[in-house]
């Protein structure tokens, strides 16, 4: 039992850690009014800057607001928007991904607009998306979507292409299926597993991202409790208070290493050959 | 050699031609008239009408484009609308600090990096091995403008080792001079890149440490220094040079995070500037120059991998 037990952790020890934590910050996300001490946008102006203590788990901002309950909140809106670049990313980037895996005259187009994509460094196209459409949550998503956009369709299409010479690929060719029946019963099913770990390390870096536009000034809204802003609010008082530095940033780093972590595991677990 | 550079450098060709079509496609969808945002709020409509004139803003759009092409074709990128000089001049001036944080950085990287990657894969599965790579996932999981920040309330905040912003040209105080402004912006994106290259440098090792001819040397009593820097290490470049290629590219464009914190005047801060400035053409002539050097780093590493393994063939 013990030995079946240590061969499971070693197997699945990435996953069930990366995965625990990140269930955690889900939950966190979920009963966040649950959790929090403090109402996370109530100023009390006589509390403002206190350091962390009994009071205040991680302190006081300098309107007196409870740092606690805003990282709290603010897992909400990391996450929300996470996994909306998630969905928008997973279903386009599926889509364009087995159209030009599959058809030549579809490759030439949507790979050539991939490349000049992927030559954007990412954070500075989501900037540049972001002044054409303004800050705000549909925009941040729409940005980072569009930065990310590239990375699952190469992947999709790479799988594509290799599984599309597989044996029963050309069964079903030969016994006449029709190339949504071949793209959609047969190839879809076996790019699910490069999908499912390239979406999990993209969570990842839209975290990342969304907390630096945020902290430049130019992805959500000050008044959001998002990680990002609360590190911009914090930055001036970082000789009196860096408090305010390091436990959202913390928060954040958990975040990003939960999914690393997780997109990793399932990487060894499904796909062994990119171990 | 030759031939393939050729090659690679026509064949990116497109690619930087479709990445201008966007880029000016989405600076034009940037709401807001640059010459109003120029002039300011107290300028009226007839100046803001005369110097939209001027830049030729009120041509249709495919007109501007096509103008633009036959600049771009003559290796004029155009003038900047903030600064009123032409943008090849005011990217070159601003190319310094830049590079200097990128290659600071990068040589940070791979200074923590590939010691690290090739510590944990020397101690396959061991302890260090774990110690390794939970460091470099915690690195890889790190923002940069975060670990920036951190280092800025350790070494100048709560030591005064280095200051926390600002930039000394290499013309006015020297080398190390400029070094000592960057230490703090280039050790925050160098921390972050070690992890991911320590990760490739342990796998590509761990490759190369199972081949016949690293048991040959062992066998032959090489010390174990001379069997990991000369046989292994140098064989297992190829995937490591990949990664700090990658690395290179995403420090060029990912500057303008740690530019804006360190308030570093960079091209990554002119980019940032631009954007609220509403300069089209700098910001064009700046993502074109980011794209470019996207396109040349990719090709150098490539280039390089025939220096670390004679194999490689370029036809």
């Amino acid at each position: 039992m013990i030995k079946k037990l240590a061969s499971c952790w070693r197997r699945y020890s990435q996953v069930i850690l990366g995965g625990g934590l990140f269930l955690l910050i889900v939950l966190m996300a979920v009963f966040a009014p649950l959790i929090a001490t403090h109402d996370p946008g109530a100023y009390a102006m006589r509390e403002a800057l206190q350091e962390p203590g009994p009071a205040h788990l991680c302190g006081t901002d300098a309107f007196g607001r409870d740092v606690f309950s805003r990282i709290v909140y603010g897992a909400r809106i990391s996450l929300t928007i996470a996994l909306a670049v998630l969905v928008v990313c997973g279903a386009l980037g599926t889509v364009l991904g087995l159209l030009s895996g599959y058809y030549r005259w579809a490759e030439a187009t949507i790979m050539r607009l991939m490349d000049g994509l992927m030559a954007f460094p990412s954070i500075l196209l989501a900037l540049v998306i972001l002044t054409v459409f303004g800050s705000g949550i549909q925009n941040i998503i729409l940005a980072l979507s569009i930065s990310y956009l590239p990375r699952v369709v190469r992947t999709i299409r790479g799988a594509v292409i290799s599984v599309k010479e597989y044996e029963h690929v050309e069964a079903a060719r030969a016994m006449g299926a029709s190339d949504a029946r071949i793209i959609f019963k047969y190839i879809l099913p076996l790019c699910v597993s490069p999908l499912i770990i390239r979406l999990t390390l993209i969570m990842a870096l839209t975290v990342l991202s969304e907390s630096s536009l945020t902290f430049l000034g130019v992805g959500l809204s000050p008044e959001i409790p998002s990680w990002g802003n609360i590190l911009s609010e914090g930055r001036q008082y970082i000789t009196t208070s860096p408090y305010l530095i390091t436990l959202p940033g913390l928060a954040i780093v958990l975040a990003v290493l939960s999914l690393n972590t997780l997109g990793d595991g399932l990487r060894d677990l499904l796909d062994p050959r990119l171990k | 050699m030759l031939n393939y550079t050729v090659r690679r450098l026509i064949s990116s060709i497109p690619v930087l031609l479709i990445v201008a079509v966007m880029v000016f496609t989405l600076i034009h969808m940037i709401p807001g008239n640059p010459a109003a945002v120029m002039l300011g709020s107290d300028a009226t409509q007839e100046e803001v009408d005369a110097l939209t004139q001027k830049l030729g803003l009120d041509q249709p759009v495919p007109t501007q484009l096509v103008r633009w092409f036959g600049g771009m074709l003559r290796g004029d990128m155009g003038d900047s609308i903030y600064y009123d000089r032409p943008v090849t001049q005011v990217l070159s001036e601003r190319l310094e600090p830049t590079f200097l944080i990128v290659a600071y950085a990068i040589l940070v990287a791979l200074a923590i990096g590939v010691p690290l990657g090739v510590l944990a894969a020397v101690n396959h599965n061991g302890l260090l091995d774990k110690l390794c790579m939970i460091l470099s996932m915690v690195g890889i999981s790190c923002p940069a403008f975060w670990l920036g920040l951190n280092l800025v309330i350790l070494f100048a905040v709560q030591r005064n080792i280095f200051p926390s912003v600002g930039y000394l040209p290499l013309a006015e105080g020297g080398l190390l001079s400029a070094l000592y402004y960057i230490t703090l912006p280039s050790f925050a994106l160098g921390l972050q890149r070690s992890a991911s290259i320590a990760r490739v440098t342990r796998s590509s090792m761990l490759d190369v440490l199972n081949n016949d001819y690293v048991r040959t040397a062992r066998a032959k009593g090489l010390g174990e220094f001379r069997v990991i820097a000369k046989h292994t290490l140098k064989n297992a470049m190829n995937p490591i040079l990949t990664q700090v290629g990658m690395s290179l590219a995403q420090l060029v464009g990912g500057a303008v995070v740690i530019e804006t914190i360190f308030n570093i005047p960079g091209l990554g801060l002119l980019a940032f500037d631009s954007l609220k400035r509403r300069d089209y053409p700098m910001i064009q002539g700046h993502i074109l120059f980011v794209a470019l050097a996207y396109i040349l780093i990719n090709l150098v590493i490539d280039l390089l991998y025939k220096v670390f393994d004679p194999r490689v063939d370029y036809h």
